[in-house]
């Protein structure tokens, strides 16, 4: 079987030989006559610019899983429901994706959305690691939020369990109650505590939830639970989570599980999937590739 | 003022003391110094809090016996109960309180309530019960036996509700294997009997103002069985618990007992938990010895102390035991730790406001007339000459 990232590979196109070599050519002139008309900056310039996007949708992984959230945004946020794929066969265990979402989400000390299970398998001679990123399940039946006491923690209409950070007492209920460990407390501390200068970077604004939230380690989400939300506020925008774009090994796949043109519905059905922990009948929205 | 009461003030102003330097770190440092993270969220004070909470159910059970079900040789002890149930119901939540993320936004417990969270339900069961507790001191010290029978009953419904409620809070939780079990909300309730029970016991001997009659002898009677008899049925309850949960040999839950046993708080389950909260009370109570007050007294407070270790032992193994087993080193941080032992903060916090609550239970006792009042314990009225000082 191809995978769908082969499948869809701009490398495999299929380009004739009459057609490279008239491009080819096509090229020299033109640079030839850009070397003899543009003044010297602005050939400089040109040389810089971006090369023109493949057109069509499913020439990148990441444009065709773009182009998905793009057409899943158009419709009535109830009919979508975010799903996400990794495949543990191409996870490196990089941690590209954890630090991407600390970054994202300018992540204080100890909070930790993504991070990255290693485990050793086998015995020696026989040994071989596995790498396993554990995001949010964004389960749909999630033990976090009936255990919730003041009903800050919720299964949004897309399948994202959302936290109120303004109604979150901080009782940490849920970070217990998560079979996943998915859920981690902020603390209010700032990676430069006790260090002449708090820098900039700390106090950057994170977008969670399509808000502005300034953290000063007094107001909210410090004291807060907090959680993996795929990005919801990059989403929103037409972009995909920054785990997904950072995955230098186009392990970890994203898209609207209503859409059956989607990829993640395409890779959600196949017979090598698993989901974590799935007795307990939490239904995560997070499927592994095995 | 009796002599206990002289000795034992100074020592809980200095553990106020204390607890003042706890709270001024807590309320300017915020979380910074406080030892637990995100793996194990909970520490001491949650621990305490289930304590203190099923210690007040007890005590309260106390209360009910005499009032609502007329037993008369528990008449003293029953006086104590309510004070020392309300008492540390308070102590029990303010350590609840203290530990949220947000202190400022408790209030949403009753203006966001959540219909399908134990916890947000809890928290209006724990006021009505609070109410409950207010209307029987008022009506004691209006001698109003009626009213203290009715509410005595209202009062042993919202105790059964709360002391297993608060088993089923750590029950309902499939991520915890460890907590996941049908038979933790009677575990709770017992031990909040028994807990409550020997507290009250122990504070009665202590805090005696009355003359040795044949009062003091059947209630002395009463507790030394009584006791006897949830230490017991404790031990059935406890070893079907622990039995079956091993021998099924799920490998979380062994893990856990492994890491009770004997992890690094070992001794908080060989000496707290079964030496001071087990073995000593039953030997006492079961000797002769356990016939006389002063032995009683001190039964009572080692079951009080052990089942503080207890509870500790249950909230602590069920964190310490990560979702996935290399968990931990995915992302290494001290928040994301999976030992903990509390920080001085914690410490402090914690023995201040039980010396907070032990102290105006003192000053309740020697300064409320209702309490204080030779009429109030009847036989003192017989024997005015033997009064305490």
């Amino acid at each position: 079987m191809r995978s769908p990232d082969r499948k869809s590979s701009p490398d495999e196109k299929t380009v004739s030989r009459r057609a490279f070599l008239q491009g080819l050519g096509g090229l020299a002139a033109a640079a030839g006559v850009a070397t003899a008309v543009l003044p010297e900056a602005e050939a400089a310039e040109a040389g810089r610019a971006l090369p023109a996007l493949p057109e069509g949708e499913g020439e990148n992984l990441l444009l065709r899983m773009q182009a998905d959230v793009r057409r899943a945004l158009r419709k009535p946020i109830a009919e979508r429901r975010w799903a996400m794929a990794i495949d543990l066969r191409k996870c490196i265990g990089c941690s590209a994706c954890t630090i991407a979402c600390v970054a994202e989400n300018k992540l204080p000390p100890g909070v930790v959305y993504r991070p990255v299970i290693e485990e050793e398998v086998g015995e020696y001679p026989h040994v071989s690691r596995r790498f396993v990123p554990r995001p949010c399940m964004q389960c749909d039946n999630p033990p976090c939020v009936p255990v919730c006491p003041v009903k800050a923690t919720y299964k949004r209409p897309d399948g994202i369990v959302e936290i109120n950070y303004e109604a979150c007492i901080g009782c940490r209920y849920c970070i217990t109650a998560c079979p996943y460990g998915a859920r981690t407390a902020d603390f209010g501390e700032f990676y430069t505590d006790g260090t002449p200068a708090r820098q900039a970077y700390e106090t950057e604004p994170s977008h969670e939830y399509g808000r502005s939230w300034r953290r000063d380690g007094k107001g909210s989400p410090s004291g807060n639970a907090r959680k993996c939300h795929f990005c919801v506020h990059r989403l929103e925008a037409g972009m995909l989570p920054a785990c997904v774009t950072t995955c230098i090994g186009y392990a970890t796949f994203f898209g609207d599980m209503n859409d059956p043109e989607s990829l993640i519905h395409e890779l959600a059905g196949r017979r090598n999937v698993m989901r974590l922990k799935e007795e307990l009948g939490t239904k995560p929205q997070v499927f592994y590739l095995t | 003022m009796l002599r206990a009461s002289k000795v034992l003030i100074p020592v809980f102003l200095v553990a106020m003391a204390l607890g003042a330097f706890g709270l001024w770190d807590r309320l300017v440092f915020g979380k910074a110094n406080l030892a637990f993270g995100s793996y194990i969220p909970w520490g001491l004070w949650v621990g305490l809090y289930i304590y203190l909470v099923g210690v007040s159910g007890g005590a309260f059970l106390m209360a009910f016996l005499h009032h609502g079900l007329g037993i008369a040789a528990l008449r003293r002890p029953a006086r104590y109960a309510v004070p020392i149930a309300l008492l540390t119901l308070g102590a029990g939540l303010s350590l609840v309180l203290l530990d949220l993320g947000r202190m400022e936004r408790f209030w949403y417990l009753y203006t966001r309530t959540s219909s399908t969270s134990l916890l947000g339900m809890m928290v209006w069961v724990y006021t009505v019960y609070a109410l409950v507790l207010i209307a029987m001191l008022v009506a004691m010290a209006r001698e109003s036996r009626q009213a203290l029978k009715w509410l005595s009953f209202a009062g042993i419904v919202l105790v059964v509700t709360f002391g297993g409620g608060e088993g089923a809070l750590f029950g309902v939780l499939g991520s915890k294997p460890y907590w996941n079990s049908g038979i933790l909300p009677v575990r709770f309730l017992f031990s909040a009997f028994l807990s409550g029970l020997g507290l009250v016991a122990f504070a009665t001997v202590l805090f005696k103002r009355w003359a040795s009659d044949a009062e003091d002898a059947a209630a002395t009677r009463f507790l030394r069985m009584g006791l006897l008899g949830l230490l017991g049925l404790n031990i059935v309850v406890e070893f079907a618990e622990i039995s079956v949960t091993l021998y099924t040999g799920i490998p979380a839950v062994v893990e856990a007992y492994r890491l009770m046993m004997f992890g690094e708080h070992w001794w908080v389950f060989w000496i707290v938990q079964l030496a001071a909260g087990l073995a000593l009370p039953l030997l006492l109570l079961a000797l002769p010895l356990g016939a006389r007050p002063g032995w009683l007294g001190l039964a009572g407070l080692l079951i009080a102390l052990g089942y503080a270790g207890t509870k500790q032992n249950l909230v602590l193994p069920g964190l310490a035991i990560p979702e996935f087993r290399t968990l931990p080193e995915a992302f290494v941080h001290a928040r994301l730790a999976v030992t903990y032992f509390p920080s001085v903060t914690e410490w402090f916090l914690a023995v201040g406001v039980i010396g907070t609550a032990a102290l105006a239970f003192v000053l309740a006792i020697e300064m409320l007339p209702f309490l204080r009042n030779h009429e109030a314990w009847g036989a003192e009225k017989r024997e005015p000459h033997r009064l305490a000082a």
